[in-house]
């Protein structure tokens, strides 16, 4: 019986399917070894970029979460002042100071402010959804960003976190576009709300 | 932001425009300031003749007249008509006194933060910017009138998660 892989009007013979598996498995540590390891192979798509909007947004909402309670720290009763000067060189901590000073109403305002940002950052947290075994970035301070010009941690005065508002409002409206909308939404008040604080710390610095 | 000239839309193009989420937001967000307008009207009338409130009511209320002027404006671009305002609008509540009116203009900015929050809802990178700083601009008016702020101006309660 004739071979059926050589007959006329057939394709010219080459390597059999045999050989062909051999070669194959034969180059395989080749081409993994040329891939720097299996695992380049795995490497999973990045998060979606709202994903990256969504913690970027957290980030700065834990640090300013920081900025107030530290600025509230800093005037509490017994505080005198001291830890908010010598972090930073803020020196109104405690009572009126000048441009940047402070009026009885600080401590109350200050407190207001912080609560809206904690309920800012618990509705971005509750938004985000990761998977298993990935760290947000509101678990730790250490990767929130500094939201005024003396840095995450420092005491901030009443001038550098009014400025620390306004950039917050400014940046969450800047990242509205290609958001999902319900997130949208969510950014586009909570910008909102961080706009208000600015003339509501600077009428209670000026003890309105 | 621009939409078909209203001239070369067709009587078809105006029907499915007229019932296009981009103008049903943008029809409710001139709703909110036709309102809010109005409402401005009742809250002057109640505040002290020549008193700061009295003239930042008077300037709230410009800001909501251009704001109407201008979603007026985007509607027509689009090929739909404006929803013209009522001749009187319920209020919520008596306004005999300057506080009453100084809380009926903070709910009045809180409704129309609230109807802005409809256009960021949109995919339309132009009308979501235009919303969002319509939001702000209304949360400022309210903390003016209110004294405080609000942790999530023109948000209803349902909409955050517990």
């Amino acid at each position: 019986m004739a071979d059926d892989r050589a007959g006329p009007g057939r394709a010219p013979a080459g390597p059999t399917r045999r050989a062909l598996l051999v070669v194959s498995a034969a180059a395989l540590p080749v081409l993994l070894t040329a891939c720097k390891g299996i695992q380049a192979l795995g490497t999973p798509p990045g998060p979606p970029a709202d994903v990256d909007v969504l913690r970027g947004a957290i980030a700065h909402e834990a640090a300013l979460v920081a900025d107030y309670t530290a600025a509230l720290a800093a005037r509490a009763p017994g505080a005198g002042g001291s830890g908010a000067s010598g972090a930073s060189g803020a020196s109104g901590a405690n009572g009126a100071n000048g441009a940047n000073g402070a009026s009885g109403r600080t401590p109350a305002a200050l407190a207001a402010v912080l609560s809206d940002h904690r309920q800012h950052l618990a509705q971005l947290t509750s938004r985000l959804v990761e998977p298993a075994g990935t760290r947000s970035p509101a678990a730790g301070h250490s990767s929130a960003p500094a939201s005024g010009p003396a840095g995450h941690g420092a005491v901030l005065t009443m001038a550098q976190l009014e400025a620390a508002e306004q950039a917050a409002s400014d940046r969450l409206i800047a990242q509205l576009g290609g958001l999902p909308p319900t997130l949208a939404q969510l950014f586009a008040s909570i910008a909102a709300s961080e706009a208000t604080h600015v003339p509501y710390l600077q009428a209670a610095r000026r003890g309105r | 932001m621009t939409g078909a000239s209203p001239s070369k839309s067709s009587g078809s193009e105006h029907a499915s425009a007229a019932s296009s989420p981009v103008i049903a937001a943008l029809q409710s967000a001139l709703a909110a300031e036709q309102a809010a307008s109005y409402g401005y009207g009742v809250v002057g009338a109640r505040l002290p003749q020549g008193s700061a409130d009295q003239a930042l009511a008077t300037a709230d209320w410009v800001s909501h007249m251009r704001a109407r002027d201008q979603l007026s404006a985007l509607i027509t671009a689009r090929g739909a008509t404006p929803v013209p305002a009522a001749v009187a609008y319920q209020l919520p509540g008596p306004v005999n006194t300057p506080a009453a009116a100084r809380t009926l203009a903070a709910t009045l900015e809180d409704r129309v933060a609230g109807a802005y929050l409809g256009l960021v809802a949109l995919p339309d990178s132009g009308l979501r910017s235009f919303g969002a700083q319509q939001v702000r601009a209304a949360a400022l008016r309210a903390e003016a009138w209110r004294g405080s702020t609000q942790a999530f101006p023109g948000l209803p309660s349902s909409s955050l998660q517990s």
